[in-house]
């Protein structure tokens, strides 16, 4: 039968192992993507998916109520505010970690 | 030499059509299929006996298991291991599809944009679900975040609702030019290998460092898309 200072020690060894484990987990996440060419890889996806699907919605809009080209216009500079906005959130995230 | 884009043709097996729409078995289908075959039977072969101190057999699932499970503990939080399962088998998937892409003569469907695209939509449908279950109606929050006056709802609404919908086209695209740009690569390589005779030796070399980049790639490209789907779900479940 084991005593138990054995058992709360040996918990707190199980604690500080579990501690460094996680730590070591989200050391190697934030380093594969604070790589730069990760980053800039990342962040021109972010800004130009941000344009694309804004062209797509406005364009699929415009023929749905035959209004060519306001919503195309319209949303295509909006698309571009939601990739900046995406790619402050990322750059947010990244400084947080 | 051969096209390299000829690798990712898809080519109908069991041809299937029904009211206009082509539902054919094709080998990216069964890609697909034996991918998910060869995660079950890892984990079957693996797990076949289970010990409480692990052999090195069940201590590779155990393995892939708890790396996940602090992915999603870190990324998403504790109330996020709910969906546990749900992530783990994204990553697996991915994983061994970009891996299986890598055999001679098989195919890479995370190479298509309509197999991807399809699981990001799903990972933001499940996403949207998620953050409606947990928020009710306070989830439209994310569309006009708190401090934002509401006369500025008309510019912000679309913005956030762009931004949102645009996660899963960058998701997919940022996997799926990764895995067809390292397969032209090992092509064109592998063309110049036949072509060059004796010579070929030297992009033979090249080739097998690119091959073991490959592997690397695709490992870490699932891992990406694993991260981010994490972040994401992390986002539906936070308020702004």
């Amino acid at each position: 039968m084991k005593k138990p200072q054995d058992i709360s020690a040996l918990d707190e060894k199980i604690k500080a192992f579990k501690k460094k484990e996680l730590k070591k987990i989200k050391d190697t996440d934030s380093a594969i993507r604070k790589s730069d060419a990760m980053t800039g890889f990342q962040m021109s996806i972010d800004l130009i998916s941000g344009v694309i699907i804004g062209a797509a919605i406005g364009y699929f809009l415009d023929i749905l109520f035959s209004s060519w080209p306001i919503f195309l216009a319209t949303l295509t500079v909006l698309g571009g505010f939601a990739g900046i906005l995406n790619i402050y959130r990322s750059t947010k995230q990244e400084f947080k970690d | 030499m051969s096209n390299p884009l000829e690798q990712f043709e898809i080519k109908p097996i069991i041809p299937l059509e029904i009211r206009g729409f082509d539902l054919s078995f094709s080998n990216s289908s069964l890609a697909m299929v034996i991918s998910a075959t060869m995660i079950v039977l890892l984990f079957a072969i693996c797990l076949r006996k289970r010990e409480i101190v692990p052999n090195l057999s069940q201590s590779v699932p155990e393995a892939l298991y708890e790396f996940i499970y602090n992915l999603v503990k870190t990324n998403v939080g504790k109330e996020g291991l709910k969906y546990f399962s749900f992530i783990f088998c994204l990553f697996l998937f991915v994983a061994c599809g970009n891996v299986f892409g890598l055999f001679p003569y098989s195919f890479t469907f995370t190479s298509h944009i309509a197999a991807v695209g399809a699981l990001s939509l799903l990972a933001l449908f499940f996403n949207i679900c998620v953050g409606i279950k947990k928020k009710k109606i306070g989830y439209l929050r994310t569309f006009l975040p708190k401090g934002i006056p509401y006369a500025l709802a008309p510019l912000v609404v679309p913005i956030e609702a762009i931004s949102l919908l645009s996660k899963p086209f960058s998701l997919t695209v940022r996997l799926v030019a990764n895995m067809t740009v390292g397969h032209i690569m090992l092509k064109i390589l592998g063309g110049f290998v036949v072509a060059l005779g004796v010579l070929g030796i030297i992009p033979l070399f090249f080739q097998s460092l690119i091959i073991i980049f490959e592997i690397f790639i695709a490992v870490l490209q699932a891992f990406i898309y694993t991260v981010l789907s994490c972040i994401y779900l992390g986002d539906a479940l936070r308020s702004h």
